[in-house]
């Protein structure tokens, strides 16, 4: 651990107004909370609402995981994990079950998470009504108003232009049957893993300034139609190292001539599969 | 006068009047020194079209803009009869309940498309925002029933997937319509509807808004300053000056037989028609 | 005549026009009239004496100076004097017809619905409307190529065939005839003799005003002179 910084470098009294906040997100499920977000020895976009809520949140006997599109060993999630081991001295690890802490860009792992774990997600738009609401007082009264029908806008025209509803990433999600929320960046299907999901899952928005939560077993359904109603995406490949059909794949372009390949997004769940196959050929 | 008529005069009790749908008394707004509204008072039955007219400046839009809920007045109260037939001042019923109103019983219809409608998204998506904003949740019935709305307005349904900037004036105007009466509500604002369109198109556009209007039995505030709009369109009139009703009527009676000086003035410099 | 349709009383109408120095036109004075079902009572005397002051205050396209209006609606006795303006409206739909010497239609609204409008205003279906419009027209003589263009660019004679036959669409127990056959040749002033003579034998009371002495001769039941007003 470095000198001459605080434990998990923000100063406790900035800790304690996020964790303010924090308890007020969790007690007002997907509802967005101000916050002073401060600066970071890192860029805006690099994920600084998360390690901000990270920082708040890790104590001396927690262990970390950081993930970046699923994986552990991307420049950004590497980097951000060893933020936290110089500046809190905390056990980092790659493996999801072993984590207390999760903190993820794009990607809900595929291990199933746990009571007693945390999520959490770097978001950059907390809005799930800016796109079509420019006014940030506007949008809070929409919020303050369920006044929601504005939002199903996307999808009609979605399905008019596309015949189905094209939105993969970041789809809004209606929390506990009150606060409509952008679950970051996430593809859509990892939508469901958020359905009374037994971990807490907290996300941090360092340039919006705003963090909001999910606590454990809250209903989050994905925003429909009857008889459009919501689908995650599958695929006809199975992952080409771990032989999965049921995780989130990733498409890889392999070398010059174009050959592409399918892979597991998350390292740890792909890897986890291969080393109990060797395991068991090995037996 | 013979016995026979002596006998006749004796009228029986006038008939009883079912309570109105929306009772303004007292309305008044000032912005700074000037007075943009002063003790106007009026009373609105089911089904019936009131058109204000005036000049600019005479508080016209400022009623309308109070009543719509986008102003507040400074004094005075609007009674609303609701379905279940109690009555509301909607001037203090609160933000959260005026929106639920004005999303369900009610309905704006601006001068300017831009006002009313959604440029950034389809003319069917557009209609379907104030079913989707009043709960509908299937796609197929929604598309239904946007394409009869818009059969309705004369848009051919063929064109429901186009953006509403590739639409004439005119469509833009039919497609705010469809987007308001799509919900049924029970009371129109209407605000200069045929403002910026040609003579031709005006006609058309006031001879669908007649016709909806009785079909529906919706009521109508409809503001103007185009007299023959108002002949044609509406039962009464309100004839606004510096801020104040001068002259309340049946429309034919104030435009025929007008009483006051200025409502007077006012139907004298009209060309006829 | 206990049963009379109409009874006018004391009635008054003086115009103020405030923007000529607000000289005062006295037009109508203490004016008394009685009208029964199934009368024609024919209203005479120079023009400027007030004949269609007369119709107008009644229909309520004149605000009275005072007096009384007892119109029988519905089986009742209305003053129209000071009623409310629902019950103006109601006895416009329901009780009283009002033919003036002039259409006034909306631009663009073809001939069978501007005849067919004060039927769909009570209610009746489109489909029945349209057939009574269609009907009254063809009594009038209005060639059916017309009925679906709006009238506007109609012959004089043509619009006013028009405008009586939207008059008689409803069959409305008081009737006010302001000059309907002013623009019309004797054969289709014979037309609307009939669709008078008609209404009456249904027992409607009939008002009118018809500069056309021959024609107020072979409609009316009763000739009632109008003197001026006193001043």
């Amino acid at each position: 651990m470095i000198a001459g910084y605080n434990f998990a470098y923000l100063d406790e009294q900035t800790k304690r107004m996020i964790r303010r906040a924090i308890l007020k997100a969790t007690a007002i499920p997907g509802y967005q909370v101000p916050f002073a977000s401060r600066e970071m020895p890192l860029p805006y976009g690099w994920g600084t609402g998360g390690i901000q809520v990270t920082a708040s949140i890790i104590g001396r006997g927690d262990t970390l995981k950081v993930i970046d599109q699923g994986a552990d060993d991307t420049t950004n999630a590497v980097s951000i994990r060893r933020f936290f081991a110089r500046t809190a001295g905390v056990r980092t690890t790659e493996r999801t079950r072993e984590a207390s802490i999760i903190q993820t860009r794009h990607r809900i792992p595929e291990t199933p998470l746990r009571e007693g774990q945390i999520i959490v997600f770097q978001v950059p738009i907390p809005e799930p009504l800016r796109w079509l609401e420019p006014r940030e007082r506007e949008t809070r009264r929409m919020h303050a108003h369920a006044d929601y029908g504005a939002m199903y806008v996307k999808l009609y025209e979605d399905i008019a232009r596309y015949g189905r509803i094209a939105t993969g990433y970041d789809y809004p999600v209606v929390v506990n049957g009150r606060y409509l929320m952008r679950p970051s960046p996430i593809p859509k299907f990892d939508n469901p893993k958020l359905d009374r999901l037994p971990a807490l899952a907290l996300f941090g928005a360092g340039r919006e300034k705003r963090i909001y939560a999910v606590p454990p077993h809250t209903p989050v359904k994905s925003l429909d139609f009857e008889d459009h109603p919501f689908r995650v995406e599958s695929w006809r490949e199975r992952c080409a190292l771990c032989g999965s059909g049921s995780s989130f794949l990733d498409e890889i372009v392999v070398d010059d001539s174009g050959r592409r390949m399918f892979v597991c997004s998350d390292t740890d769940y792909c890897s986890g599969r291969r080393a109990k196959r060797s395991g068991a050929e090995a037996a | 006068m013979s016995d026979a008529a002596a006998l006749e005069l004796a009228p029986d009790a006038a008939p009883a009047v079912a309570p109105p749908l929306l009772a303004a008394r007292g309305l008044a707004k000032r912005y700074g020194r000037r007075t943009a509204m002063a003790d106007v008072s009026f009373e609105l039955w089911p089904g019936e079209v009131l058109a204000v007219v005036g000049e600019s400046g005479a508080g016209k839009s400022t009623l309308l803009r109070c009543l719509s809920g986008q102003d507040e007045p400074d004094a005075g109260e609007a009674m609303y009869r609701r379905l279940d037939g109690t009555a509301v001042d909607v001037l203090r019923l609160g933000d959260v309940r005026r929106r639920l109103l004005l999303r369900t019983d009610w309905g704006v219809i601006h001068q300017n498309p831009r006002d009313g409608l959604r440029f950034g998204v389809s003319a069917g998506a557009n209609v379907a925002e104030r079913l989707m904003e009043n709960g509908a949740r299937h796609y197929a019935d929604m598309r239904a029933e946007v394409a009869d709305w818009l059969m309705r307005l004369e848009i051919d349904p063929e064109r429901m997937d186009e953006l509403p900037h590739t639409f004439s004036g005119g469509m833009q105007q039919r497609l705010q319509i469809a987007r308001c009466l799509v919900t049924r509500p029970r009371l129109v604002f209407l605000d200069e509807p045929t403002g910026g369109l040609d003579v031709s198109v005006q006609a058309r556009l006031l001879d669908l808004l007649r016709t909806l209007v009785r079909e529906l039995e919706v009521a109508a505030i409809l503001v103007t300053h185009d007299l023959a709009v108002a002949r044609m369109l509406a039962d009464r009139l309100a004839v606004m000056r510096d801020g104040r009703v001068v002259e309340l009527g049946l429309t034919d009676q104030v435009l025929d037989d007008p009483q006051h000086p200025y409502t007077q003035l006012l139907v004298a410099s009209v060309l006829p028609a | 005549m206990s049963a009379a349709s109409l009874v006018v009383h004391g009635l008054g109408k003086t115009f103020r026009l405030a923007h000529r120095g607000g000289i005062e036109l006295p037009v109508l004075s203490g004016f008394d009239l009685t009208l029964g079902p199934g009368e024609c009572v024919v209203l005479i005397g120079p023009s400027g004496i007030g004949k269609s002051t007369v119709l107008r205050c009644v229909y309520g396209n004149y605000l009275p100076g005072g007096g009384h209006i007892l119109v029988r609606h519905g089986g009742r006795l209305i003053d129209l004097v000071g009623a409310h303006h629902r019950t103006m409206m109601e006895v416009r739909r329901r009780t009283l017809g009002y033919v003036s010497q002039f259409l006034r239609a909306v631009p663009r609204v073809p001939t069978l619905d501007v005849v067919a409008d004060p039927l769909l205003r009570l209610g009746v279906a489109v489909g029945a409307a349209r057939a009574r419009a269609a009907e009254l027209l063809e009594r009038l003589g209005l060639p059916e190529r017309l009925w679906s263009l709006p009238p506007q660019t109609f012959s004089g004679g043509e619009q006013q065939r028009v405008n009586i036959a939207r008059g008689f669409a409803v069959e409305y127990p008081v009737l006010l005839l302001d000059e309907p056959t002013a623009a019309l040749d004797a054969a289709n002033r014979s037309r609307v003799a009939a669709l008078i003579d008609d209404a009456k034998q249904r027992g409607a009371a009939v008002l009118g005003i018809f500069h056309d002495l021959d024609f107020a001769d072979a409609v009316g039941t009763r000739f009632l002179r109008m003197a001026a007003a006193e001043r």
